[in-house]
């Protein structure tokens, strides 16, 4: 469809074109029009394809979000949960000022979204655009109106009901003991895939961008600094806000003039030495108390975010105007390469936190609906924080899309599509250095956020199961911490960043699968309108179990032929396996291959029986009288 | 119900935009410090009710000079330590 894009351009004119011509017999329009007068004029320069540029997308997504939640989200929540403003929240239930105390809606909205927002959005369009960008965008945007929303709102609404009971809880309550015994299981290996995931993308973009390491070695002492000056000298918070973001631009700066050392010093990515101190800075974090280092470090980490997402936005929509084209074709194969799979099911776990995440339920049910201060605060916070979570996946497939045909399969490549879609906005080529860098501590910082609260997580978790037991030096803080890091590095060694990707995206919009079921099954125990939840839940189910057992089936193909002959060469499966094949040979490719395999049999297992018990348990309360009252 | 102060349209949006970067940079942190000082007050709770719990720590004397500064607090501890917890609340609960 051609609509016509102005281009517009100021230049100046001068209407006089004949200088010898005296000013007598001049009209009176070119008396105005003087050589001495400069007038600027717009004029149509050429007409631009809306859709040639990310301009197109970003403004059609937009326009959904936004119908999205003033239509269907208003809809849903007056005619399924008929939210109560007068009915009191567990905020005001259990007010004890320290987990539950209700707080303003515009707060938790910002939380809930600082806290949704993860590498998922920014990584999960690269490997979608394997089949194309029109498919990854028509996913966010379906995602978008239909599914991700539904989850993040519907999770937080069933807590806010149910006494602010966290997902474990709720679960135990809607499935019974064994399914959430199960389901604890799972979140082990998801959070294990997480880490490996983050792990991966992190390394390789530092190896990519070296002074991202060193702007986050200063996020890491400003974080130290911001936190002793909140919370023992007890400076006000924007004289402080104002120290942070000072030390984050020197931090970005710094990154920028010590750009050291090159990509491939310290090893081929993913390869590479620069997990060493990264693990270190992790540890560290993981052991320190929270206020400490974790939450201050998030706390300026969320002045990267907004900016960040702010200037990509601004970068897809002026497009039209700066020219930036989208390189990617729109609609390449439905069947992608064998290790990714077919479009059904590898897109739809491919773009994570963008469209709809399982993560976020944790994060809905966990603190967020402790300080709902009143049921009509659902819809923004939810649904409002999750829209935002899509405007952040659908710039982000705008920087991927601007890159040249097959440089999406690189993490660090998202760095190049950034700043090529924002430097028009600030002069071009000669920020692009300092761009690149921020972009890059961008990812790092949203990584390694996450990445410190799972490492803490490990330790508390080992601790509790180990401790008392036989086994009880692996509930040591220590070495607790040290193992959830270490132990994803075996999925790291699969060299494989899209395989891993997937396997974290299927577990991932699994366990979003799980809470949507889990508030269909609620909805549908009080006989009221399900299958806004069910449907979606169903869907996820059984396409993240497809691309589950996909991958599984890949990494078994790998560990069954862990060398192939390619071009007359001996190589290993993945080719990126090269340098553990020339480590450890044939077999350390068959054992690394063997380990996702069986990680990824069990995870698929895991999700069959889970989909069993929720069969289950809607037969169980289909057979159970309507009740009374909701 | 939190209090909705006055003002005009501008008013309302300065205010909804500093809230949302208030809660998007520092209410998690606020709410970790918290949750640090509700396991401190939980030591602290326990210290002093211990004796009566079964496994004494103070001795009476000093629980009992102490309980008056615990006993505000004992039905919202209470409710706290035995609410239903797991992993997921360790995430980000």
């Amino acid at each position: 469809m051609r609509i016509s894009g102005l281009r517009y351009r100021h230049f100046a004119e001068s209407t006089d074109s004949n200088p010898d011509k005296g000013t007598k017999g001049r009209d009176t329009a070119d008396k105005a029009h003087s050589t001495k007068f400069i007038k600027y004029k717009y004029r149509h320069v050429e007409n631009a394809m809306v859709f040639d540029t990310p301009f197109g997308i970003t403004a059609i997504g937009i326009v959904v979000f936004l119908l999205t939640y003033w239509g269907y989200s208003r809809w849903v929540d007056r005619r399924v949960w008929a939210p109560d403003p007068k009915r009191p929240t567990p905020a005001h239930m259990y007010m004890d000022g320290v987990e539950f105390f209700p707080v303003s809606r515009y707060v938790l909205y910002g939380f809930q979204w600082n806290s949704i927002a993860a590498l998922g959005p920014i990584l999960g369009p690269g490997i979608a655009l394997t089949f194309g960008w029109l498919p990854a965008f028509l996913w966010i945007i379906f995602a978008a109106l239909l599914i991700g929303w539904v989850q993040d709102y519907s999770a937080m609404f069933l807590s806010v009901r149910k006494e602010g009971r966290s997902f474990g809880p709720l679960a135990y309550e809607m499935l019974g003991p064994t399914p959430r015994r199960l389901l604890l299981g799972f979140l082990l290996f998801y959070l294990l895939l997480i880490n490996a995931a983050f792990l991966f993308v992190v390394a390789t973009v530092i190896d990519a961008f070296a002074g991202a390491f060193w702007t986050l070695v200063v996020l890491v002492i400003a974080a130290l600094i911001t936190g002793h000056l909140l919370f023992r000298v007890r400076m006000p918070v924007v004289q402080v806000t104002l120290i942070a973001v000072v030390l984050l631009a020197i931090g970005v700066a710094i990154g920028v003039i010590f750009n050291w050392p090159p990509p491939g010093t310290l090893g081929t990515a993913p390869y590479t030495l620069w997990y060493v101190p990264l693990i270190a800075l992790l540890v560290a974090g993981a052991l320190l108390p929270m206020p400490r280092l974790v939450t201050p470090m998030n706390y300026i980490a969320y002045y990267t975010l907004f900016p960040a997402v702010l200037m990509l936005a601004a970068g897809a929509l002026a497009s039209i105007f700066t020219g930036i084209k989208i390189q990617i074709p729109a609609f390449t194969s439905f069947f992608g390469p064998f290790g990714t799979g077919p479009l059904w099911p590898a897109l739809f776990v491919s773009i994570a936190c963008g469209a709809i995440s399982g993560w976020h339920s944790l994060v809905s049910t966990g603190l967020t609906s402790k300080q709902i201060d009143a049921e009509t605060d659902v819809r923004p916070v939810g649904a409002g924080a999750m829209l935002s979570e899509n405007l952040v996946g659908l710039t982000a497939l705008a920087a991927w899309i601007v890159l040249a045909p097959g440089t999406a399969t690189v993490p660090a490549n998202f760095v190049k599509g950034a700043v090529t879609l924002v430097s028009p906005l600030f002069g071009g080529e000669a920020v692009a250095p300092a761009l690149s860098i921020f972009y890059a501590s961008y990812m790092a910082g949203m990584a390694v956020t996450i990445l410190t609260i799972l490492g803490r997580f490990w330790r508390v978790t080992m601790a509790e199961v180990f401790s008392g037991t036989s086994l009880s030096f692996l509930g040591n803080r220590y070495v607790a911490t040290v193992l959830g890091f270490v132990l994803p590095v075996a999925f790291v060694l699969t060299g494989s960043w899209i395989n891993i990707w997937l396997y974290f995206g299927g577990t991932n919009q699994l366990l979003a699968g799980f809470a949507l079921l889990i508030v269909g099954l609620y909805l549908f125990s009080l006989r009221k309108f399900h299958w806004y939840s069910t449907i979606p839940g169903i869907f996820m189910m059984i396409t993240t179990l497809a691309a589950i057992a996909w991958q599984t089936i890949v990494f078994a193909t790998a560990t069954a032929t862990p060398v192939v002959i390619r071009d007359g060469r001996t190589v290993p499966f993945f080719p990126q396996q090269g340098p553990l094949l020339q480590l450890g040979g044939p077999a350390a490719v068959a054992g690394v291959n063997a380990f996702s395999t069986v990680m990824g049999a069990i995870m698929f297992v895991i999700g069959v029986m889970m989909a069993i018990y929720f069969l289950r348990a809607f037969a169980r309360y289909a057979r159970q009288p309507q009740p009374s009252q909701a | 119900m939190v209090e909705e102060k006055a003002g005009g349209l501008l008013g309302k949006l300065r205010r909804a935009i500093g809230e949302t970067m208030y809660g998007a940079a520092l209410h998690g942190q606020v709410s970790a410090v918290l949750k640090t000082r509700m396991y401190i007050e939980h030591m602290f709770i326990l210290m002093i009710l211990g004796d009566m719990l079964g496994f004494p720590i103070l001795p009476p004397y000093y629980s009992l000079r102490l309980l008056p500064y615990a006993v505000p607090n004992v039905q919202t501890w209470k409710h706290r330590f035995y609410r239903e917890r797991d992993f997921t609340d360790v995430i980000y609960g």
